[in-house]
């Protein structure tokens, strides 16, 4: 499904953002690169504090002060959002990107019905669409979310909903103006995991639909597994290895990652094996170490790992990482085949 | 482990009364009956709202509870005084039990509790010296202040913290490290039994792990006896011997660890478990998911019978008219299910 132009959905380039505390700039996000083709699924995963919010926060035109983004550039189907002006935010904004987030009772409007904070997201995007017809599409969008009794839930307040509706309306709001990219900031981690079930099954499905794109933004490796196309591990506002799903999770090759693979209890387990986990404690973004980030929870770490940041090193197709062992193993294959 | 039962739990009930409404209110737990030996780790998982962190209360008595009988080392540390076995035709088998409730000062030292929200159960005006000194004080563990200073050192070294902590306040940690502090805190008196309450569900996944690790520690180290409730089945798998599934206020299955996650028999713990996401690509889109149809009732207005029949895809006739009983169906492994027979 590409574009006629053939553009990327979204192309992310060495995107920073920064948030200037009394207490100094913090490099929430240190320069990201990625790019989402249209029905692609992106998983970003990373520890709170790692930067996977902040970054999408910054398509959206949502950071707030003291956050700013510093630079790199987010285009998306070839324009740069970070140049639009206000009017045009708002109109990209919905209408061609929406969000869903980690907490639906927080985000939905607890003194409005439902049916009216639908209809008021499409009308905000379609001025010229009529009361009766934009609460029909309101009612086509809940049903099409699995809401069932749609007349008469329109009418009711987010309260009468259980965790998992009011997640299924946030998903109904998000994509009643049928937007390319869809960006699920934590969407189950609020839910237990049977209401986690259903609704992974209805994003699969909606995705499968409508061929939008999605960022999914989650800490939990095992939603990854089941929804993703592509993932990009992010510590410390840097992404720490990137590529298809099966790379990561058959053929991880960033140390972090293979930690939080390994510090996993798995529920298909045969027997009983001790956890690895990773030693340490996440970085203090206020005063990051110099070189790589991970570096002093590593068990591998090197001598230059604590002076320098490591570049990134092709694996395969696709498939990148920001590890100096891998920087050195790639330079001894060089020398190998340079030897003949 | 040894066969000795440390704690038995008959018949237990918490009811909430509701303002304004008649009838019991909230029903959180319903007749849950179990037994944890000595030295043994029994798993509680279940969705929100299932009353597992209530029934983590109850048997600690930080709830009254409405009904039913605690026994704790051989001591009947609470019994409402109703629980009585009849026969078919509603003749009374056993003599009434006597009310029992006693007083449980002595016992807080025995049974613990590590509680969900590190952040939230440390008083944020007290250092943690002083946090885990305070549980030393109550129970008059130490005689002078040199003596206290050295426990407060030793307990925090134990659990993988520096001992110049001991000068800081709970915002100065990060979550892990406070979750830690909490642990310190529970050990301090040197239980035998401790409830932990979700103790990883708030903290990152890497951190996780350590968590696991050390608290696997110290039963081996201490001989620890756990109650560990948690959402997540796949930690519960690792660290139970046996694990229980709560559903709406009842126990509806029983079993080892690994053999309930092989041979779940209980359809809900059938659903839990297809529903509990694997990091593994293949695996986890290869596999058949049996995906629940709506919400867990409200433990207000339970449904009748099974209180699994308005979700079960197999209820039968019967199961809205009587609450199956927990049978025992292999060795060791029990459930309540009126499909099984």
């Amino acid at each position: 499904m590409k574009n006629a132009n053939d553009k990327k959905l979204l192309e992310v380039k060495d995107l920073k953002v920064s948030f200037f505390t009394p207490a100094g700039e913090v490099k929430a996000v240190g320069g990201i690169t990625y790019d989402l083709d249209y029905g692609e699924v992106m998983g970003i995963v990373g520890e709170s504090g790692s930067g996977k919010s902040v970054e999408a926060y910054s398509i959206m035109g949502l950071l707030q002060s003291p956050g700013k983004v510093v630079g790199g550039s987010i285009m998306f189907e070839g324009e740069n959002v970070l140049n639009y002006d206000k009017n045009k935010m708002n109109d990209f904004r919905g209408k061609k990107v929406a969000m869903i987030f980690q907490n639906p009772m927080t985000c939905l409007n607890p003194v409005y019905t439902v049916g009216n904070q639908l209809t008021e997201a499409l009308r905000a995007h379609h001025k010229d669409i009529s009361a009766a017809d934009a609460k029909k599409k309101a009612m086509e969008m809940l049903e099409l979310v699995g809401i069932n009794n749609v007349e008469k839930r329109m009418t009711q307040y987010p309260h009468e909903f259980s965790g998992g509706m009011r997640q299924r309306v946030m998903i109904a709001m998000g994509l009643i103006c049928s937007p390319k990219l869809l960006i699920a900031d934590e969407p189950t981690t609020a839910l237990d995991v049977t209401i986690q079930a259903q609704i992974l099954e209805l994003m699969k499905d909606l995705q499968k639909k409508t061929g939008m794109g999605i960022i999914f933004i989650t800490h939990n490796l095992g939603v990854v597994a089941e929804i993703c196309d592509k993932v990009s591990v992010m510590y410390a506002g840097r992404i720490v290895e990137q590529g298809l799903v099966s790379d990561i999770f058959y053929n991880p090759s960033h140390p972090y990652t293979v930690g939080l693979l390994q510090s996993m209890p798995r529920v298909d387990a045969e027997e009983y094996e001790r956890l690895i986990p990773i030693e340490g404690t996440p970085v203090d973004m206020l005063n990051p170490p110099e070189g790589c980030p991970f570096a002093p929870r590593c068990s591998q770490c090197m001598q230059i790992c604590l002076k320098k940041l490591p570049p990134y090193v092709e694996i395969e197709d696709g498939h990148k990482s920001a590890c100096w062992l891998r920087v050195q193993e790639n330079m001894k294959c060089k020398e190998e085949q340079a030897n003949g | 482990m040894d066969e000795k039962v440390l704690l038995q739990v008959e018949n237990l009930r918490k009811y909430f009364p509701v303002k304004g409404v008649k009838g019991p209110g909230v029903q959180a737990v319903e007749n849950v009956s179990f037994e944890i030996k000595k030295g043994e780790t029994l798993g509680l998982v279940g969705e929100s709202g299932c009353g597992k962190t209530t029934l983590g209360r109850t048997i600690l008595r930080l709830h009254e509870p409405t009904s039913g009988r605690i026994i704790y080392d051989g001591k009947v540390i609470f019994d409402s005084g109703d629980n009585q076995v009849f026969d078919k035709n509603g003749k009374p088998l056993s003599k009434k039990s006597k009310k029992v409730a006693v007083d449980m000062l002595p016992y807080r030292r025995k049974m613990q509790i590590i509680f969900q929200d590190p952040s939230a159960s440390l008083d944020p005006r007290m250092t943690v010296g002083e946090i885990i000194g305070e549980a030393i004080d109550i129970h008059k563990l130490a005689s002078t202040k040199t003596e206290r200073a050295a426990m407060i050192k030793s307990l925090l070294s134990s659990v993988g913290l520096n001992t110049e902590h001991a000068n800081r306040f709970p915002h100065e940690f990060s979550g892990g490290q406070q979750q830690r502090v909490g642990i310190a805190r529970a050990l301090a008196v040197k239980p035998e039994f401790i409830v932990c309450d979700e103790p990883i569900s708030a903290l990152d996944v890497s951190i996780q792990s350590q968590i696991v690790n050390m608290l696997e520690d110290m039963q081996n180290d201490l001989g620890l006896t756990y109650l560990f409730i948690a959402h997540d089945l796949s930690v519960v798998r690792h660290i139970s011997n046996r694990i229980g599934v709560m559903y709406l206020g009842s126990l509806v299955e029983l079993g080892e660890s690994y053999e309930l996650n092989k041979h779940p028999i209980h359809p809900y713990t059938k659903t839990l478990l297809s529903a509990v996401p694997v990091p593994d690509p293949d695996i986890s889109r290869a596999r058949k998911r049996i995906v629940l149809e709506g919400d867990i009732p409200s433990p207000m207005n339970p449904p009748t019978g099974c209180r699994f029949h308005t979700r079960c895809p197999y209820a039968k006739p019967e199961c809205k008219e009587s609450a199956p009983i927990l049978k025992e169906y292999d060795k060791g492994h029990w459930a309540a299910c009126h499909l099984l027979g």
